[in-house]
């Protein structure tokens, strides 16, 4: 019995705030903060995400977004990680490099967010492709294809959007059949971004509401995909959707 | 007679005739001389000269002896596979032409075997897929000239053997491997025998057949998949079933319940209904396991009590539930208005704790369950991480109330003041259940130090659980051997069960022993045995002498149907090969101080491979040593010099 005490002391000492907080049945996402610089501004944004969420599905989301540096072994708590970037990827160090790289063998996936518009996508995309190269040895970033399972994970979604409408695609790097890093150029975060009166901050551009829905609908899938991975190619599901639902995916002819 | 060992001794047989008579016409020279040289030379000049004689006879008696200094060394020879001997010489060839007669020479083998067709021994893989082949490697011997008969594969049941194939075969002369494949066509532990027939000059019937037994596990696992909710849980649990190289996968999460906001039409949504009637009421007989990961099982709008208790049914017919926990399972679900609760291993009543207990929490095994194949996991260095602890925390669990009667806690979940079964197990009908009352296994698979004991923690014990619930015989509660490593068909067989659950109690146990006919329709023989020992947990059983054939042994508790562990155990015609003939006979000459051994040029047998260990001699002769003429030269010369001094010369 004394064991026992000794135990919960040593449980409220040692034990993160973090676990603390959050019941097993809630999910926590957090934001990957690479520098002091990038990937620091406020979680806010992947804050209001989960709360879309939680509304539109079944998942239940932790209301806590914490900040999560890339050094330190906070990584390998959060299977999920978004990087909001407004600037190129700095280069990593080899000891950041195998920390990534273990943490996405071991069942991570990271979702980089460019909002840094266009003047900067030609850098920030060649200092993505150097990362990949350093922690993917033999793979490049692709194109997601549009019949690819993370386009209906949840909604059926046609093309990626964001805030602003630079690339109409999602970019990937795959390991063992799962999409470990998932990009996007169209700053997608900022259009679930609310204020305090609960409106949405940044206006959607050009597609105005229907884009912003759109761009909705895709980071809703990313996160359903990141807890049921490839469910919805499931032979029976797929043939449902095909017979009852007329469903073609891209790429299929009748 | 040990390496290394040294000692004399003579070569030459002390008991031969021809050495007794050399010896005593030595000492009847010697007697004489000795009497004839006191009658000449006087008492005792006589007597001196009677002693350098007899030092001189003892010379020459020791090099007919043959005295040799010998060490001996161990060595093992390796036997090419084709090897036939015909002579073996445990002396070096210039020896053995050096030797007085007689030498030991081995009688000639009986007759029957010179002609004889053999299956020596069958091999197999530890275990086999249900329905797929199963190769078999059958090795046979044929000790005459080439002959043609039929290889017969025959699965042994209670009402006797049942030929499954056979096949026309032509055997060489010697030793040749023949192979096979059988399909199974049940899961568990079966008995097969594999037998030459229709070979017209086999002599002896005796060794013609061989039994042995069979593990067959499930070819693939048909496994139906429901979530409640998408979570961590639920994902890392889909990784490894999607991993599985046997799994028939099906799933439904649900990912959208009735009160989410629907920004949408059902047409934009990728989701499916939840087909409740066909899962439930038509094809559940077809999955082996169902899995209820956080799902609201007592209220679910779609579920009706008819659903629920098919499932009861589906359990009592031998299916197999697995329920993994969450906010939503268990209590919040009522399940204990259902029928459902009568097979669950907890009773659900949780006092005054909230069902869900949202914080960090230990776990810690029962030394009594810590042998349960479930929970019976180990380290790649050995450690026990179960027992010894370390794992990540949990971040909840479920207050599933206390065990019931049937059910077995195999983990537990604790805080500093409670404790909550968190992994308990029980058998329901022909089925079993298994309750897992978290939610955060994930933070084993994903383990925040990047443990590779904790993900390999949650890889076994998923997979444990999956093979213990499909019943995969490989995870038996009770294990059982034969003590002896061949056992022969018309001796007692000696039987050894270990019970590896602590939740068992070992004096309850019994054996029940059915005896199977490796030929023909022969009615078969049913024996329980009780326990003749104890030692811990493991009990010993006798069971009576049998003919060829198979023993399937099962352990039972008493009152229970279902099995704690099942064997086949072969028993084998008593040992009749020509082999065997021929390693007997040599095994006493080779016990022996060194004696040439020469076998009859007619024995072809192979001897057994791959290797015999026999005690090599290296001998030392000392009969023809120079230092024997030295000392015969000096008492012939000594004897020269007392005559002449004495003024007989």
């Amino acid at each position: 019995m004394a064991g026992r005490w000794i135990l919960a002391l040593l449980l409220w000492v040692f034990v993160p705030s973090w676990v603390q907080a959050q019941s097993g049945s809630a999910l926590q996402v957090g934001q990957l903060q690479v520098t002091p610089s990038v990937g620091s501004m406020s979680p806010v944004a992947v804050g209001h995400l989960g709360g879309e969420v939680e509304r539109r599905t079944s998942i239940r989301m932790d209301s806590q977004v914490p900040l999560v540096p890339l050094e330190g072994n906070r990584l390998a708590l959060f299977p999920l990680l978004f990087l909001p970037v407004r600037e190129p990827l700095p280069m990593l160090g080899l000891k950041e490099l195998g920390a990534l790289s273990e943490w996405f063998v071991r069942g991570g996936m990271l979702v980089v967010d460019w909002q840094g518009g266009g003047g900067q996508v030609e850098q920030f995309r060649a200092s993505l492709e150097s990362w990949v190269t350093g922690l993917f040895p033999g793979a490049t970033l692709s194109r997601i294809p549009r019949g690819c399972v993370l386009y209906r994970s949840f909604y059926r979604v046609e093309m990626a959007t964001g805030r602003l409408r630079l690339v109409d695609d999602l970019y990937g790097v795959e390991l063992d059949g799962r999409f470990v890093l998932v990009v996007s150029f169209n700053n997608m975060l900022a259009t679930v971004e609310r204020g305090r009166d609960g409106a949405f901050v940044h206006e959607v551009l050009p597609g105005g509401e229907t884009q912003r829905e759109q761009s909705v609908r895709l980071l809703v899938n990313l996160v359903v995909y990141a807890l049921c991975l490839d469910y919805k190619d499931d032979r029976l599901h797929l043939d449902f959707l095909r017979s009852r639902r007329n469903w073609q995916l891209p790429g299929e002819e009748h | 007679m040990k390496p290394g060992d040294a000692q004399l001794l003579f070569m030459t047989d002390l008991t031969s005739p021809w050495l007794i008579l050399a010896l005593v016409v030595l000492l009847v020279m010697v007697g004489l001389i000795t009497v004839s040289l006191v009658a000449s030379s006087g008492w005792k000049k006589g007597i001196v000269f009677a002693a350098l004689r007899l030092g001189s006879a003892i010379v020459l008696g020791m090099v007919l002896m043959q005295p040799a200094w010998v060490t001996f060394e161990s060595r093992e020879f390796s036997l090419p596979r084709e090897w036939s001997h015909k002579t073996v010489s445990i002396l070096p060839e210039s020896f053995v032409r050096r030797l007085l007669p007689p030498w030991f020479r081995q009688h000639e083998p009986p007759e029957r075997f010179e002609a004889d067709v053999e299956v020596q021994a069958v091999s197999v893989p530890p275990s086999a897929f249900l329905k797929g082949e199963c190769p078999v490697s059958v090795t046979v011997a044929n000790h005459g000239r080439r002959q043609e008969g039929e290889l017969v594969v025959s699965r042994l049941t209670e009402e006797g053997a049942s030929v499954k194939f056979r096949q026309k075969m032509t055997l060489q002369a010697g030793r040749q491997e023949v192979r096979l494949a059988i399909v199974p066509e049940d899961v568990g532990r079966l008995a097969y025998s594999v037998a030459l027939e229709g070979f017209p000059e086999d002599p002896n019937a005796d060794n013609d057949v061989r039994v042995f037994g069979l593990t067959v596990v499930r070819d693939s696992l048909s496994i139906l998949h429901i979530a409640g909710h998408p979570s961590w849980d639920v994902r890392f649990l889909r990784e490894f079933l999607v991993g599985l190289p046997a799994a028939e996968l099906v799933s439904f999460y649900l990912l959208l319940q009735a009160e989410d906001f629907a920004p949408h039409s059902g047409e934009e949504l990728a989701l499916i209904p939840f087909p409740t009637d066909e899962l439930f009421l038509e094809e559940v007989g077809n999955f082996d396991v169902i899995i209820f990961q956080n799902f609201p099982l007592g209220t679910y709008f779609l579920l009706k009590d008819t659903h629920r208790q098919m499932l009861v049914r589906f359990v009592e017919q031998g299916g197999a539930l697995l329920f993994l926990g969450g906010d939503e399972a268990y209590q919040l679900g009522k399940v204990e208005e259902t029928a459902l609760l009568d097979l669950l291993p907890v009773d659900l009543v949780q006092g005054e704790d909230a069902p869900y207990v949202a914080a960090p929490l230990g776990v810690e095994a029962p030394s009594e369950a810590v042998n349960h194949p479930v929970v019976d996991i180990q380290g790649a260095d050995g450690s026990r991480p179960l027992e010894e602890g370390g794992l990540p925390l949990l971040l909840g669990a479920n207050n599933v109330g206390s065990l019931t009667r049937e059910g077995v806690g195999l983990l537990f979940a604790h805080d500093a003041s409670s404790r909550y079964p968190l992994l308990a197990v029980r058998n329901y009908g022909k089925g079993r259940v298994l309750l897992v009352a978290t939610d955060s296994l994930w933070r084993w698979a994903f383990p925040p130090d990047n443990s590779e004991a904790a993900r390999e923690v949650y890889r076994q014990l998923m997979w444990n659980s999956l093979a213990w619930l499909s019943r995969d015989p490989r995870l038996d509660e009770a294990r059982i051997l034969s003590e002896s490593s061949l056992d022969q068909a018309g001796t007692e067989t000696l039987v050894r069960t270990c019970i590896q659950s602590d939740a068992v109690e070992p004096d309850k146990v019994v054996l029940d022993a059915r005896w199977m006919s490796a030929v023909g329709k022969a009615g078969s023989m049913v024996v329980q045995a009780r326990p003749e020992s104890r030692e811990g947990r493991c009990l010993k059983f006798r069971l009576p002498p049998a003919r060829v054939g198979a023993w399937m042994v099962k352990a039972l508790v008493e009152g229970v149907d279902s099995p704690l562990g099942s064997a086949v155990l072969a028993l084998n015609p008593v040992g009749t090969s020509g082999p065997q003939w021929v390693r007997e006979a040599i095994a006493p000459v080779l016990r022996n101080p060194p004696v040439p051994l020469d076998l009859d040029s007619r024995l072809g047998f192979d001897l057994e491979n791959p290797s015999m260990a026999i005690l090599v001699p290296h001998l030392e002769p000392l009969g023809f040593h120079p230092l024997w003429l030295a000392v015969l030269s000096l008492l012939l010369l000594s004897e020269w010099l007392l005559r002449r001094a004495w003024g007989y010369l």
